[in-house]
């Protein structure tokens, strides 16, 4: 079973077309070029694949962590297996 | 102010080739691009016949999946029309060009695909939740915002939404921001990709389709010819761009011609009949400032690509708008319409035809009106019946674009 990190990188690397090798853990988004617009498209994403909610106050996100460390959160306070 | 304008470059996605190589070369050939639609809904559809691009492949052209994800068909067309017509021109974006160039587009219906999209999602499946880049995909100005952005032009960044007259409308307006000194270089045209179920299934309501041809699909538009029922609709994009004259002449662009004559009015007549009056008299402003611009008379006027729907009533109000605009001399002009063979685009229309009356000037050669089987005593004048001509002397001409609402606009090209 993949880590919650291996699924937001792959995730990441598939729906932005972004190159696996550069999205380390401390990856910063903006210079990835991933912009608020495209985290907001990316979030869409998550939500999918990772069958929870993302409420509007979770979005002050910069690293590839920070992703993960939502998604981990946000599972945990939705109940999610 | 009054400068001249060059048309420099040429793009085009249309459902008869991309490229204005193979654009020309089907048009020259009466190659129509009009088929059985291809969808999921096409079984429901009561004419399911249209000028659909079955060919254009997202993601070669696209292949970053974010910047797809942004843009909805209509706008990838227009880039990819844009890309064809910058490189045709030539053009070397320094910043000081990039500043004084602009983006003039046409469209109808702007994002359709994305705006049926965002309503299957919400009515027909039931899931409260759509993508977040849906209001910048369907955005009537994407298209003209993307070209902005894709290419650093920083002048005025423009969209008409007049219905078939949109990127006639575009393209003259786009010559008035050159002329009068706003702009120096222009990116103008239009796009339009509204073949969805929804789309087709309001125009269907409207009864003004023509249905499938029994024996030839691809014969279902039948401009001028008296067996006509009705306009087949197409999506697409046509690009032009457009330079002031001395300075395209200073950098030895390559100059498709001058556009020396721009025409629009109203017809306040009816939503949606057309008006002979109202249509000549875009012609005759046209005419009037082509002879101001560029001395151009109405007798030099060899080729007209009409608006020519292939309605009924359409036919016969441009055909009574030209000899009223032109009087005996009417006769002698090669009055083409070229949407019996790629269809009615909407917004790109006045782009695409333009872009085929530029390329009929160039190659003084004119193609025909497809599928014209039966002369109809309403409609006398030349309309190239089925075969194209080569070695025609053309000095100008004219393309037609008339909508629902009223717009008229006409422009008119000439040799350099």
């Amino acid at each position: 079973m993949s880590t919650t990190l291996e699924r937001v990188q792959a995730l990441l690397a598939d729906k932005l077309s972004l190159e696996t090798a550069k999205l380390g853990p401390e990856a910063v988004l903006t210079e990835l070029g991933v912009d608020s617009l495209a985290v907001v498209e990316f979030i869409f994403h998550v939500e999918d694949e990772f069958k929870i909610s993302v409420p509007d106050a979770q979005m002050n996100l910069k690293t590839v962590q920070d992703i993960a460390s939502m998604v981990d959160k946000l599972k945990a306070e939705q109940n999610v297996a | 102010m009054n400068r001249r304008v060059a048309i420099t470059g040429i793009g085009i996605v249309s459902p008869i080739g991309h490229g204005k190589e193979s654009f020309f070369a089907s048009l020259m050939a009466a190659r129509s691009g009009i088929r059985k639609i291809e969808a999921p809904f096409a079984h429901r559809l009561a004419q399911g016949v249209a000028g659909q691009i079955v060919d254009f492949k997202t993601e070669e052209h696209f292949p970053n999946k974010l910047k797809s994800a942004t843009l909805d068909r209509f706008s990838q067309f227009a880039l990819v029309a844009a890309k064809e017509a910058f490189a045709d021109a030539g053009l070397e974006l320094t910043d000081a060009i990039k500043e004084r160039t602009g983006v003039s587009m046409g469209t109808g219906l702007g994002g359709a695909v994305a705006l049926e999209e965002n309503y299957d999602t919400l009515f027909r499946k039931d899931v409260n939740r759509v993508p977040p880049f849906t209001v910048i995909k369907i955005m009537n100005n994407a298209a003209s915002g993307n070209i902005s952005l894709e290419y650093g032009l920083q002048g005025p960044n423009l969209t008409y939404s007049t219905a078939c007259a949109s990127s006639g409308l575009s393209i003259g307006e786009a010559y008035r921001q050159i002329k009068h000194g706003y702009a120096d270089v222009m990116v103008a045209g239009g796009a339009e990709a509204l073949l969805t179920y929804g789309t087709i299934t309001a125009w269907e309501a409207l009864r003004t389709l023509a249905p499938a041809d029994a024996t030839d699909v691809a014969a279902s538009c039948r401009p001028f010819s008296k067996d006509r029922l009705g306009l087949v609709l197409g999506e697409g994009a046509g690009i032009v761009i457009l330079e002031e004259m001395s300075a395209a002449k200073a950098r030895g662009a390559k100059i498709y011609g001058e556009l020396a004559g721009y025409g629009t009015s109203s017809d306040a007549n009816h939503i949606t009949k057309p008006h002979a009056p109202g249509q000549a008299r875009a012609m005759r402003t046209a005419l009037a400032d082509a002879q101001a611009t560029a001395g151009i008379a109405a007798s030099d006027i060899g080729h007209i690509n009409a608006h020519g729907t292939a309605t009924q009533v359409g036919d016969v109000e441009e055909t009574q708008a030209i000899k009223a605009t032109f009087g005996d001399a009417a006769r002698k002009i090669a009055v083409s319409s070229t949407k019996s063979m790629h269809g009615h685009l909407m917004g790109a229309t006045g782009a695409v035809e333009f872009i085929a009356s530029v390329l009929a000037l160039q190659a003084q050669a004119v193609p025909p009106t497809a599928n014209l089987r039966v002369a109809d005593p309403e409609c006398d004048l030349d309309y190239v019946p089925n075969v194209a001509r080569s070695g025609v002397p053309l000095k100008a001409v004219m393309s037609n674009s008339f909508a629902f609402g009223g717009s008229n606009a006409v422009l008119i090209a000439a040799r350099v």
